[in-house]
C-alpha cells in the first residue's frame, strides 16, 4: 500500500473526514458563533430541548449546549494530548536510556510494574482537587502523566531489549557508529509504529480518565469539560428528567472524535506495518 | 530453598516495595496540595465552635497539628507518616470527627477488593475464554464481527459507558438498584448472598466492557501460536481440535495472567466509578463523601488503603500463577 493508496481507502478517508469535522467544528464555531462565554450560567432559557434558536438544546445550568460542546471537547482534547505528548516522552527517553546503558533494567521493570499497580484513580482525586484553584488544562495532563508513562515504558522496554539483540544493530556498533545515530536511524524506526499507536491510546486514556475523576467532582467544575459536562447532568437529575440532549449529545461528539482517532490510528499502523 | 517458596518470597516482597511506593507517594501529595489539611480542619472545627476562647483555640491548634506532625523538618515528618500509616494510624476523619480514617475505610474496602477480584476474574474468564475460540473458529463472519465489536467498543471510555449503562438501566428497563440491609449478626452464607446480591449490578457493568482488552489479547496472541510448529505438529498427527484448543489455551494464559496482575490498578478505577454510580458501598462512595465534605485526610487514608487494596489483591493472584506457569514450580538448571 503506497501513500495515495491510503487516501483512496474508505476506511481511511470516513475516519478523516469524521475527526476533521469535529476539530473545525472545535475552532471555527467558537470564533464566528459563540457571542456570551459558554462558561457563564443562566445567560439562555433553562431545559429547552433542540430547536432552531438552541440547534442542540440547552441545559438546566442555563448553557447552550452548541457553545458548550466545542468548548469543553476541546478542553478534554488539550488534556488528553498533554498526557499523552508528555508519557510518551517519558516512555521513550527512559526505554532508550535503560536499554542502551544495559544497567538496571530489571530495577526499573520493578519499579515500572509497581507503578502500573498503584491505583490512579485516588491519587489523581487528591491532586486535581487539591490544586483545582490554580489549575489549567495543560496542568491536568501533566499531572495524569504521573500515571500515563508507565505502560508504554514497559512494552518500549520489552521492545528495544528484543531489538538491541538483533544482528544489525551488532553490525552498527561493531562498525562504530555513534549511539545517537544508533538510536536515531536503527530504533526510531522500528518504535514510531508503536510510538503513534501509544500516543493515540494515551490520549483516549487522559480523556477517559479526566472524565472518571470530573464525574467524582474533584475538579473545578465551573470550566466545561466533557467530564463536567456529565457531572452536571448527574448533579441536576438529567437522566430522569428526560433530558436527553444535555448528555447525549457532547458524549456522541466525543465517542465520534475518539473513534475516528481510534480508526485512524489503526488504518496507519496497518499501513506502516506493511514491509515492515 | 524450594522455587516456589522463593518465588512466594520475592512476591512478597514485591508487595511490600508497593505499599511502601504507594506511602512514598501518598506523603508526597499530601505535602505537595498547596495549603496545609491541618489548617482545614481547624479552620472547620473553629467554624463549629465559635464560643472557643483563644488559648483553647491555640491548644486545639497545637493537638491538630501534632497529630499531622507539622512543624518537624520533612525527614522526620515522613519517618512519622511511614511509621503510624503503616500501623493504621491515619489521623481523624474531617467529616465524621473524630472517628479515625482506618475504621471509615475498613468498613468499605473488603467490599471493593470483593467486587475487584470477582470482575477481574469473570472478565478475564470470558475474554480469554472467547479469545481462543475465535482465533481458532472456521466461523469467519462471526468472530470478524465479535472482533469489530470489541475494537469498536473498547477506546470509548469507562466512565461514558457506565453511564449509558446506569441510563439503559434505570430509565429504560426501569431495573431498581438494591440497597444496603442489616448484615451483623446474620449467617454468613445470608451475608454473602447479600453482598452478591448488591454487586450484581456493578459486576455486570464492569464484565460487559471489561472482556474486551482480554479478548483482543487473547485473540492476537492465540493467532500467533496458531501458526507455531508445534501446533501444527499437533495437527498433522491427527490430534482432536479439542487438543489444539487446549495447547493454544495453555501457552497463551501466562502472558495473559501477567496483563491481569498489572492491569489491577486500572480495574481498581473503573471499579471505584460504577461503585459510585450503582451505590455499592465500597471505596468509590467514600470518595464522593471526602470530596463533597472536602475530607483530604480521609481522601489520603483512601489513597493508601487503595494501593494496599490492589497491591494484596495482586499478591492474592500472585499465589496462583504457580500453577500457570510450570517454569516457577519446578528447580531450574
Amino acid at each position: 500500500m503506497k501513500l495515495p493508496a491510503l487516501f483512496k481507502d474508505k476506511g481511511f478517508l470516513i475516519p478523516l473526514s469524521i475527526l476533521l469535522g469535529v476539530i473545525a467544528y472545535i475552532i471555527v464555531y467558537p470564533i464566528f458563533f459563540i457571542k456570551v462565554d459558554p462558561t457563564r450560567w443562566y445567560v439562555v432559557p433553562k431545559g429547552l430541548p433542540p430547536s432552531q434558536t438552541y440547534p442542540f438544546g440547552t441545559t438546566l445550568t442555563g448553557q447552550s449546549i452548541a457553545d458548550l460542546v466545542p468548548i469543553a471537547l476541546r478542553n478534554s482534547i488539550i488534556i488528553g494530548g498533554t498526557t499523552a505528548l508528555t508519557s510518551i516522552t517519558i516512555a521513550v527517553v527512559l526505554s532508550m536510556l535503560v536499554v542502551l546503558i544495559r544497567r538496571g533494567v530489571s530495577a526499573t521493570m520493578t519499579f515500572i510494574d509497581v507503578m502500573c499497580t498503584i491505583p490512579p484513580l485516588p491519587v489523581l482525586i487528591v491532586l486535581l482537587y487539591g490544586w483545582r484553584d490554580y489549575i489549567t488544562m495543560p496542568l491536568i495532563g501533566l499531572i495524569l502523566s504521573i500515571f500515563g508513562w508507565a505502560w508504554p515504558s514497559r512494552a518500549l522496554i520489552s521492545l528495544l531489549s528484543s531489538l538491541r539483540e538483533r544482528t544489525f544493530i551488532h553490525v552498527s556498533y561493531l562498525s562504530g557508529l555513534p549511539t545517537y545515530l544508533i538510536m536515531a536511524k536503527d530504533f526510531i524506526p522500528y518504535i514510531l509504529r508503536y510510538i503513534m499507536i501509544g500516543f493515540v491510546s494515551l490520549s483516549l486514556w487522559g480523556i477517559g480518565m479526566e472524565t472518571t475523576v470530573a464525574m467524582f467532582g474533584a475538579m473545578r467544575m465551573d470550566i466545561p469539560t466533557i467530564g463536567t459536562t456529565l457531572y452536571w447532568c448527574m448533579h441536576f437529575q438529567a437522566f430522569i428528567l428526560g433530558l436527553w440532549w444535555w448528555y447525549m449529545i457532547p458524549t456522541l461528539f466525543l465517542i465520534a472524535f475518539i473513534l475516528s482517532l481510534y480508526a485512524l490510528g489503526v488504518k496507519l499502523d496497518e499501513y506502516l506495518t506493511v514491509g515492515v | 530453598m524450594h522455587p516456589i517458596i522463593k518465588y512466594f518470597i520475592k512476591r512478597f516482597f514485591r508487595m511490600l516495595l508497593t505499599i511502601w511506593i504507594g506511602l512514598t507517594i501518598t506523603f508526597i501529595v499530601s505535602r505537595s496540595l498547596p495549603f496545609n489539611p491541618a489548617d482545614v480542619l481547624v479552620s472547620r472545627l473553629t467554624s463549629f465552635a465559635l464560643q472557643l476562647r483563644p488559648e483553647e483555640l491555640e491548644r486545639m491548634r497545637m493537638v491538630i497539628y501534632d497529630l499531622f506532625g507539622v512543624g518537624d523538618p520533612i525527614y522526620i515528618q515522613y519517618v512519622r507518616f511511614l511509621y503510624g500509616y503503616f500501623r493504621g494510624e491515619m489521623g481523624p476523619s474531617f467529616t465524621y470527627f473524630p472517628v479515625k480514617v482506618s475504621e471509615i475505610i475498613s468498613v468499605s474496602l473488603p467490599w471493593t477488593i470483593f467486587l475487584l477480584i470477582q470482575t477481574s476474574v469473570v472478565s478475564w474468564i470470558i475474554g480469554n475464554f472467547l479469545g481462543v475460540i475465535t482465533a481458532l473458529s472456521k466461523h469467519r463472519r462471526i468472530t470478524k464481527g465479535l472482533e469489530y465489536f470489541a475494537m469498536g467498543l473498547q477506546p470509548i471510555p469507562f466512565a461514558i459507558f457506565a453511564i449509558a449503562y446506569l441510563i439503559f438501566y434505570v430509565v429504560i428497563l426501569r431495573g431498581s438498584i438494591p440497597v444496603g440491609e442489616v448484615m451483623r449478626g446474620k449467617p454468613i452464607i445470608e451475608v454473602m448472598a447479600i453482598a452478591f446480591r448488591r454487586s450484581v449490578l456493578p459486576l455486570t457493568a464492569m464484565v460487559i466492557w471489561g472482556w474486551m482488552g482480554n479478548f483482543l489479547g487473547m485473540k492476537s496472541l492465540a493467532m500467533k501460536l496458531k501458526n507455531e510448529d508445534f501446533i501444527e505438529f499437533t495437527k498433522l498427527r491427527g490430534a482432536p481440535q479439542r487438543t489444539i484448543t487446549w495447547y493454544v489455551t495453555r501457552n497463551a494464559i501466562a502472558p495473559q495472567f501477567t496483563y491481569l496482575l498489572l492491569s489491577l490498578g486500572m480495574i481498581f478505577t473503573g471499579a471505584a466509578l460504577v461503585e459510585y454510580l450503582f451505590s455499592y458501598p465500597g471505596i468509590g462512595i467514600l470518595l464522593v463523601t471526602a470530596i463533597l465534605n472536602a475530607d483530604y485526610n480521609l481522601m489520603l487514608g483512601i489513597v493508601y488503603m487503595s494501593i494496599v487494596g490492589v497491591a494484596v489483591a495482586t499478591f492474592i493472584l500472585d499465589i496462583v500463577y504457580p500453577i500457570i506457569d510450570p517454569r516457577i514450580r519446578y528447580p531450574g538448571q
